[in-house]
């Protein structure tokens, strides 16, 4: 615990201190500012002085981003919307110096609970910065975590990109330590649990965007979105996201009530960005549909455009079917991907796959789950494992498991009831396997391109049907095999350049590309 | 029980064969008994339940229950995907008395086709209770008739913007449509049942009679329709799958989309709950969104359908009535005194009703009537409306402004008479909101002719530009509501002009709402009248 009767220590700064001088942190967070609020370096003068005149600056020019600025550099904070709000109020209704009182007041409140005002802040203006906060403090590879391991390494290489963290208290962003950089930048794919980074040995500093683009390739936790909120509605930079998919509103039956209650937060959060770069052509008209409700609350929204996003798999080979190993249980391996979770739909591919046993069907069927909390599911697999069907369940597979998976089987199955891109379509494809997989949204759009089987996923006699279908007529499957080889490659390349078109290009102050 | 005797007893369960491997006959055997051999009132109901059943799907009705059990069985091996999802779901509504989930229609239907007719009855009767002295209440399959589903406005003294219009407009179709059965759900939130004349009278704000008893009902090739909302997750859920299966017509009443479209001024739990609702929507076929602006939200959601596979309900606007209710001249003396914000009574009066939750925007209208007084200007600011979601930042900048001496007063309700009173004393309104469905405040206070500032867009625009009377602000900038409020004061030509505006504007009623609302949600599917097959049958 900090002893609240110490002298303020002032950490390491980020910005250089002018010479000569002795500063507080709050004295080089103004300092810092001084030059975007008012022009020209900050003059040598006490804190005091250089907050009232920075208060007169702001209130003089009633605008909401240089507020969000000073708020930020103040309270070593961005604010909320209501906290910028009623700063707003007092500026109009004050004198100077009452409202540079006022200020502290509001501000340190803040400052003391997220326990940043001793530091010293970085303020980058003009630049690029992505917010990879889960994927860099995880070694969790969702399918987020993919996207972000995908597109840092390829916009690494342009000028001025820089990823961010929220420092602790969820307030403002900081640099990554070096083993977050790593694990954004250079992933390795193992799939340990490194101990967290010590925040108190680690090197790192708070950071300020102005007038920059800040990108949100994750959907950032709800205490965050509060802060973007203002970030992004002030205009003080330009907040921009990748969109994945609205299931959360869509099909909270099919989900525990916390993703529902996260996700409305994010989606006060989308209302304020300026683009969506949607990772399909359905999740763009979900974001679509989304804007297209902010007309009756008087707000334009953001633009939104479909970047479908890769289909590419570093490093896959199609399997060469002539050569191929039987798979190891002798049978027909049919294959399943996703956490066990009622959306996925396992439940009705479990139902078509018992009818097709009790006919006589000779196969396996392979679920490769890693997680989920799908009661029915559950009970499902252990009912068909009693009766001693061909069911195999397995989790926790490393990359190279996965591989050897989707290797023995004949063909993929993922009926899923909503999706926002289908990952596991694409890995199949991309693996020469072809895909039984459900006849809208985003999966139908995956599959336009040839190698898979359409059925509409609530219809248990259409996907026991197809099941049939595919494991026994080997004119269907031979037919499916040729249209993938066909098929066009996206890849991660493409995608992060598409994206970058979107996301950073049209933003960036004077055009730069 | 120790580890070893659970897991002994596990293995006996398993040695005993599966339902689903006993022969058709034995099976057939068990399910009469379970009906017939279990004491006479459960004979009795059960009886009828399958006489309901079998009459709702057009069947002859034999007397002994084998043969009912036969004749269903029969039915049910012989429907195909679709119907015989919908035939377990009528099924097990009308056996059981509970409506059946999504995931349990399923789950019964997979057993259906897996194992058989018999196999999903003798499954279905044995999960009934049959403890001693337990109740059996009548269950009525009801085909061909109008459902209005009440259950929260029967239940509720609540006077908010959602009861108004759920009990105004069903009143309007009870007095036109006699045949009209309301409806509200089971103390387990598993069941409709129709409502008994005390919660009827409540629902329709009638006086109080006695309580009735209760009856069951399962809707069959029916309308429904929910002019309220829906919030428990235990209702929505069980609602979406009569609304996929019950081969019924269904409508809602649509008010706004905030809680998915403004979370950031709603209580935390409403975003869920809202959500959960929409599952259900997603499955009707025609809403009545209460304005334009509300009609867009719900087309957007409609648009975000897409990746479910479902195209949603089709959408269609009906804009609230703006029916006043003239206070005699007594009353508006009553308010005069009641309602006054300085000692003298004679300060022009600023009106702002609703409640204090960060969507009104109050913050705004406060901010701008300190700088008004700041510099002079002489009139008293009204508030009407109670604390809500985060209110106590709204009431202490309040108490403030009233403790410096400001003509300020905050009253937390109003009967409807004194509020239509302090809408007529009232120089304006203001309702500088930042969200609303439909915005009450804006067409009552035009309905007697005292103009309003309100936000230049959504559904408040839409109300003022239907005739005029309306100062259109933008309720983001506080600069702007202050300008607007100043003029609305100071402007006396201006002022009147509005006020001439108002008094000439189009008065759309109650009956003519409820009507345009009915042939929206009812349309060409309404039927000469109600049929109840369970009733009806011999037990």
């Amino acid at each position: 615990m900090a002893d609240p009767s110490a002298p303020v220590r002032v950490r390491p700064n980020a910005a250089p201190v002018p010479a000569g001088l002795t500063r507080t942190a709050l004295g080089q967070r103004l300092t810092a500012v001084w030059p975007e609020l008012v022009g020209g370096p900050a003059p040598e003068a006490g804190d005091g002085e250089l907050l009232v005149s920075l208060v007169a600056q702001v209130a003089g020019d009633g605008r909401q981003d240089t507020l969000w600025l000073l708020w930020t550099a103040v309270a070593a904070a961005m604010p909320t919307a209501g906290e910028l709000l009623s700063a707003h109020r007092l500026l109009a209704a004050c004198s100077v110096d009452r409202a540079a009182l006022g200020m502290l007041g509001l501000c340190l409140g803040d400052a003391a609970a997220r326990g940043h005002a001793d530091r010293t802040i970085e303020l980058v203006v003009g630049e690029v910065l992505v917010d990879v906060d889960k994927t860099a403090r995880s070694r969790l590879h969702t399918g987020i975590a993919r996207v972000v391991r995908n597109l840092l390494p390829r916009w690494a290489d342009r000028a001025a990109v820089r990823p961010v963290v929220w420092a602790p208290g969820t307030a403002l962003h900081r640099t990554l330590t070096p083993a977050e950089n790593e694990r954004v930048l250079r992933w390795d794919g193992r799939p340990t649990y490194g101990a967290q980074p010590d925040l108190e040995t680690a090197d790192w500093h708070l950071v300020v965007p102005w007038k920059s683009v800040v990108v949100l390739p994750e959907v950032p936790l709800p205490s965050a979105c509060q802060r973007l909120v203002a970030l992004a509605a002030s205009g003080s930079s330009t907040v921009t996201a990748i969109g994945y998919d609205a299931i959360p509103v869509l099909n909270a039956d099919l989900l525990p009530p916390l993703e529902p209650y996260r996700f409305v937060q994010y989606l006060s959060l989308v209302k304020h960005l300026t683009h969506v770069a949607a990772i399909s052509g359905s999740a763009a008209e979900e974001f679509g549909g989304f804007v297209d409700m902010l007309g009756a609350q008087g707000l334009p929204g953001p633009t939104v455009s479909s970047c479908p996003l890769a289909t590419e798999l570093a490093g896959a080979v199609m399997v060469d079917l002539d050569a191929a190993a039987p798979p190891s249980s002798g049978v027909p391996s049919v294959l399943c991907v996703g956490s066990l979770e009622p959306r996925k739909n396992q439940v009705a591919l479990m139902h078509a796959a018992e009818r097709l046993w009790r006919e006589g069907l000779s196969f396996e069927l392979v679920l490769v789950a890693g997680g989920g909390w799908g009661g029915e599911s559950l009970r499902q697999v252990k009912d068909l494992t009693r009766r001693g069907r061909p069911l195999r369940v397995l989790q926790a597979v490393t990359d190279q498991g996965l591989r050897e998976a989707y290797a023995e089987a004949r063909f993929t199955a993922f009926p899923s009831l909503h999706e926002g891109f289908g990952l596991p379509i694409a890995e199949s494809l991309a693996l020469g396997i072809p895909v039984l997989t459900t006849g809208y949204g985003s999966t139908a759009e995956l599959a336009a391109d040839g190698g898979a089987v359409l059925v509409d996923p609530r219809d248990d006699d259409a996907l026991t049907d197809a099941m049939r279908a595919l494991l026994t007529d080997d004119t269907l499957l031979a037919r499916l095999r040729e249209q993938i080889r066909a098929r066009p490659v996206r890849t991660w390349d493409a995608y992060a350049d598409e994206a970058w078109q979107q996301l950073v290009a049209p933003w960036l102050p004077g055009g730069v590309l | 029980m120790t580890g070893p005797a659970r897991r002994s007893l596990a293995r006996a369960r398993n040695a005993v064969p599966a339902v689903g491997e006993l022969p058709v006959s034995a099976l057939a055997r068990l399910c009469t008994v379970s009906v017939d051999g279990r004491g006479r009132h459960r004979r009795t109901a059960l009886r009828a339940r399958l006489a309901a059943v079998l009459s709702a799907l057009d069947t002859p009705v034999p007397t002994s229950t084998g043969d009912r059990l036969s004749a269903l069985a029969q039915l049910l091996a012989d429907a195909d995907q679709q119907a015989r999802q919908d035939l377990v779901w009528l099924v097990t509504a009308t056996i059981t008395g509970r409506l059946p989930d999504r995931p349990a229609v399923l789950r019964r239907s997979r057993q259906l086709v897996l194992d058989g007719p018999w196999s999903f009855l003798h499954t279905l009767l044995g999960r009934l209770v049959h403890r001693p002295g337990a109740s059996w209440p009548q269950i009525g399959v009801v085909t061909g008739a109008v459902l209005v589903d009440l259950h929260h406005t029967a239940r509720t003294d609540l006077a908010t913007g959602i009861q108004r219009v759920a009990r105004r407009t069903t009143a309007e179709w009870v007095r036109s449509r006699p045949d009209v059965v309301l409806v509200g759900w089971t103390s387990r939130l598993d069941g409709l049942r129709v409502l008994p004349p005390d919660e009827r009278a409540r629902a329709l704000g009638e006086p109080a009679v006695a309580a009735g008893r209760e009856e069951i009902v399962v809707p069959w090739r029916s309308t429904y329709l929910l002019p309220e909302l829906m919030t428990e997750r235990a209702r929505t859920d069980r609602l979406q799958a009569l609304l996929r299966h019950s081969r019924s017509r269904s409508g809602l009443i649509a008010f706004d989309m905030v809680p998915i479209s403004s979370a950031e001024t709603t209580a935390d739990g409403m975003g869920p709950a809202f959500a959960g609702m929409l599952t259900a929507a997603a499955h009707a076929d025609v809403v009545a969104a209460i304005s334009q602006a509300a009609g867009d939200e719900w087309r957007g959601w409609r648009r975000m359908l897409t990746g479910t596979g479902l195209t949603g309900p089709e959408v269609a606007a009906v804009s609230l009535p703006t029916e006043a209710l003239a206070p005699d001249d007594a009353t508006t003396e009553q308010a005069r005194l009641m309602l006054k914000t300085d000692e003298q009574g004679t300060l022009p009066l600023v009106l702002c009703v609703g409640s204090h939750e960060p969507r009104k925007n109050h913050g705004a209208v406060l901010a701008a009537a300190e700088t008004l007084w700041s510099e002079g200007q002489r009139f008293g600011l009204l508030m009407v409306g109670g604390n809500a979601w985060h209110s106590e930042p709204l009431v202490a900048e309040a108490e403030a402004l009233q403790a410096s001496g400001r003509p300020l007063s905050l009253v937390s309700a109003l009967s409807d008479p004194l509020l239509w009173a302090a809408y007529r004393l009232a120089r304006c309104t203001v309702f500088p909101s930042y969200a609303e469905g439909f915005g009450l405040p804006v067409a009552e206070s035009l309905a007697v002719g005292t103009p309003v500032l309100t936000s230049g867009y959504g559904s408040m625009r839409e109300i003022a530009e239907d005739g005029g009377g309306a100062l259109l602000v933008d309720p983001r900038d506080d600069a702007s509501v202050t300008d607007g409020l100043r003029r609305l004061l100071t402007d006396d030509a201006f002022h009147d002009e509005l006020v001439r505006q108002a008094r000439s504007r189009p008065v759309r009623t109650w009956p003519d709402y409820a009507e345009h609302v009915w042939q929206v949600l009812v349309g060409s599917a309404e039927t000469s009248g109600p049929d109840r097959s369970g009733p009806k049958t011999p037990g």
